[in-house]
């Protein structure tokens, strides 16, 4: 009789933890202070700006530190901590540094910053660890103070990228950093940002507060919450529900499901991920430029993108979009022609095709898996008897650097400086990383774009390039993406190319 | 009962080595935490650097050596990702997972046991039959679409729960996780306690106890149930580690601030030394629940002894 009182007690117990449970809202409590809560798919993983290659540290970051320059929402280069530049010749650009601008511990921002800040970046400080980003910044030879505020930054060569990279080098102080050589910045960043930490919990949210005396003007949102939620339907299902206002990477199939929610708006820009079918012409059956032309002929990319990508992106000739140095105003599309595809396949000798298989990482880019089986189908319709191999990123990483690629791979290219140099010197110039390709006029293009930081010339230069590459294909062009966030109404925040989630300027409506 | 307990120790031992070598291997031939770490277009050297200064550029038996060095004295090294002590990651994140995990038996034990007991009793009956189904359904509905229908239905549709994340430590937080991960272990208890209890109520001393007149009630509780126990406690033992690895998915649909996720994350960026402190920690928990178990067997049921 004892057992049986035992086990209604537990069940009277149990029902009592259910009810209360259901009486609990679980949505968030009431507040006072203007707060916008991102969800992320990871969260940050050090809060030190040279430490990290993530776009979801990143932004954390850029709210906390500033650089010498940035880029503003029509991602044209303007000043920041710097308050102008020149470019004195190839090698040099010099800096006038804004006045009276303080870290958030109260240390000054001047010129002993800036050179302490890049000589880490590129080697040149003695003891501190290499950094992460350190690749970036390998041209620059020297940092010269002229002046407590005017700065020169030299470059071993002529680097057309340096402006973009400095816009991307965030500011750390000396004293704080010194003491324990960078250890601290990891987990209590210091900046001269908008915001600082105000608490971090990891696998938690990670809470910065804004700093009234601000130089540029106190934050409007108070406080901005970074909450890591790695399933889509559950970052959606927090939208929904109110407990965030923006998330990220919203799937096309998800769309519908954001715009039918009144409090909610679904807002797309054209990112600079270009994607691409990275075509092995190392392989004997791939050298024939007749081959790689059949590849582009066989691939219906109208069809893609309404297809797969459901209108999300936009159409590339080669691998730059409109909005890049290089973009060719006089750009050509390959037509959706299967059987010019296999003419040109019989006359490279080609007649029955030939087996392939394409390499793509699995949910790493936008439907990246539906657009190889699609992809896969038309070659197959083409003679080209195609089968998709999706692995996980991990794995897609450690193979594609290690220069093991089958005949084709999917790729979609992220490029921060809206610079199509960036991507091609990286995957077309023969001996690069990830190129399976050589073409000696491409190389040379490339290499004289390279040799320039005169805009002019470095653009044209990249155009011939990109002409040669449309005759001589290194790939199957595909599209650029969009990128798709969904965002509470509530919050009056745009989107930006770069896949930069920026909240300064942001505000919440009615406060 | 001190030479068995020995020889369980020394057996375990060697089972958690066999674990750690097995996950040392299995990560490093899957990927390459360096290539996730820098940019595309760094330079080979540089890569060689960074290999160098996380030890990687050793050779795998030595590197393996050095693991078990410092996981003797409780250093795992240091996160590749966080740049932070391993063990520390973990640790921080083991009471959220404890408190999960502890949630999730409670419930499902609570209802599976009177649902397997009842169904015994009235074996055939319309309850039985309803017991089953819905057992049938706990352990043929798949985690993960049973976490999201939750979360639509309980989180989205009534706003009765919150979604994700573990709030401030608020109990709340915990509850839709552990109904999707009890679910299987619910069914797989009431079915084992069920059969159990029918095995158990068929034997010549139930029917002694109920002739010597003892009520219906005592005869279920103290002489059946508690016959019927070892199964039960045995699967509760097993289901330790299946919940560590059902763990993994729950926390990640929930963003539950867990060891599960913790293990996920460091497995896409091949965090090694991450990984390998999660896999000792949990081996050594289920080695150590699995030991309980026995002892517990003693307690339950007299007979038993590891002389």
């Amino acid at each position: 009789m004892g057992e049986i009182k035992t086990l209604r007690r537990c069940l009277w117990i149990f029902g009592v933890f259910i009810v209360l449970g259901m009486m609990g809202t679980g949505v968030t409590t009431a507040e006072c202070k203007t707060r916008v809560v991102i969800a992320q798919g990871v969260e940050p993983t050090r809060l030190d700006p040279d430490m990290h290659r993530e776009n979801s540290t990143l932004n954390v970051i850029l709210h906390l530190y500033d650089a010498l320059l940035e880029r503003n929402q029509d991602a044209k280069i303007v000043p920041d901590l710097a308050e102008s530049w020149r470019i004195l010749d190839d090698r040099t650009v010099e800096f006038k540094l804004r006045r009276g601008i303080t870290f958030s511990n109260g240390e000054p921002f001047n010129a002993q910053v800036v050179k302490y800040n890049f000589e880490r970046v590129a080697g040149l400080l003695p003891g501190a660890k290499k950094t992460l980003n350190a690749s970036d910044y390998q041209s620059i030879k020297e940092v010269k103070i002229l002046d407590d505020y005017t700065v020169q930054i030299i470059t071993k060569h002529p680097d057309p990228l340096i402006l973009s990279y400095i816009a991307q080098k965030y500011m750390v102080p000396i004293q704080y950093t010194k003491k324990d050589n960078f250890r601290s910045l990891a987990t209590k960043p210091v900046g001269t940002g908008p915001y600082v930490l105000k608490r971090w919990r990891k696998g938690g949210e990670c809470v910065l507060e804004a700093r009234k005396d601000y130089w540029k003007g106190a934050p409007k949102i108070d406080e901005i919450v970074f909450r890591p939620i790695p399933e889509d339907s559950t970052r959606i299902a927090e939208l929904r529900v109110g407990n965030v206002d923006i998330i990220a990477n919203l799937k096309p199939d998800n769309i519908q499901e954001v715009e039918a929610e009144k409090h909610l708006v679904v807002k797309r820009v054209p990112s600079t991920r270009v994607a691409a079918v990275w075509i092995n012409a190392e392989m004997d059956k791939l050298k024939d430029k007749r081959v790689r032309k059949a590849i582009n002929y066989a691939i219906n990319v109208d069809s893609l993108v309404k297809n797969v990508m459901d209108g999300n992106a936009v159409r590339v000739s080669t691998v730059a979009p409109s909005n890049f140095v290089g973009w060719d105003p006089q750009e050509k599309f390959y037509s959706y022609d299967p059987a010019k595809a296999k003419k040109l396949l019989a006359e490279a000798g080609f007649p029955n095709g030939f087996e392939a298989t394409i390499l793509t990482p699995r949910g790493r880019y936008l439907n990246d898996v539906q657009a190889c089986e699609a992809i896969a189908g038309m070659l197959t319709k083409a003679g080209i008897r195609t089968k998709v191999n999706a692995v996980e990123f991990g794995v897609f990483a450690k193979k594609t650097q290690a220069h093991e690629m089958p005949e084709f791979m999917y790729a979609a290219w992220g490029n921060a400086h809206f610079d199509v140099w960036d991507m091609i010197k990286t995957c077309v110039r023969s001996g690069a990383m990830f190129s399976w390709y050589k073409n000696e006029k491409v190389d040379e293009y490339i290499d004289k774009a390279a040799q320039t930081i005169d805009p002019e010339k470095h653009n044209r230069y990249l155009q011939l390039a990109l002409r040669e590459m449309w005759e001589d294909p290194p790939f199957a062009f595909l599209y650029a993406q969009r990128d798709i966030y969904g965002v509470n109404k509530r919050v009056v925040w745009e989107p930006r190319s770069d896949e930069e989630i920026n909240l300064y300027g942001a505000y919440v409506k009615g406060k | 009962m001190f030479g068995y307990l020995t020889r369980r120790f020394i057996h375990s031992v060697f089972i958690i080595i066999g674990i750690s070598l097995a996950v040392f291997a299995i990560s490093r031939l899957t990927g390459d935490p360096v290539s996730l770490m820098v940019d595309f277009d760094t330079p080979r050297e540089d890569r060689e650097v960074l290999r160098k200064e996380l030890g990687l550029d050793k050779p795998l038996p030595l590197q393996y050596l050095i693991f078990l060095k410092g996981a003797v004295k409780g250093e795992f090294g240091t996160s590749i990702r966080y740049e932070e002590p391993a063990l520390k990651l973990v640790i921080e994140r083991i009471p959220a997972t404890l408190r999960l995990i502890a949630f999730t038996l409670g419930w499902s034990l609570l209802i599976a046991i009177p649902v397997g007991i009842i169904s015994a009793l009235k074996r055939n009956s319309f309850f039985d039959l309803f017991g089953m189904a819905i057992t049938f359904l706990g352990q043929s509905i798949p985690s993960f679409w049973l976490g999201i229908m939750l979360i639509m239905i309980v989180g989205v549709k009534f706003h009765l729960l919150p979604i994700s994340g573990y709030g401030d430590g608020d109990l709340l937080h915990v509850v839709m996780p552990a109904l999707t991960l009890g679910a299987f272990e619910m069914a797989s208890f009431a079915r084992i306690t069920r059969s159990s209890m029918l095995e158990v109520l068929d034997m010549d001393y139930i029917q002694t106890a109920r002739a010597k007149g003892l009520r219906e009630t005592a005869v279920v509780i103290k002489h059946a149930f508690r016959n019927s126990l070892i199964p039960i406690v045995t699967i509760m033992g097993i289901h330790v580690a299946l919940l560590m690895g059902g763990a993994v998915i729950t926390e990640q649909i929930f963003a539950y601030p867990g060891v599960g996720w913790l293990a996920i994350q460091s497995i896409y960026n091949r965090d090694f030394p991450v990984i390998q402190a999660i896999v000792t920690v949990v081996s050594v928990g289920v080695v150590a629940t699995n030991f309980l178990i026995d002892i517990l067997y003693t307690l339950i049921d007299p007979r038993i002894r590891y002389d």
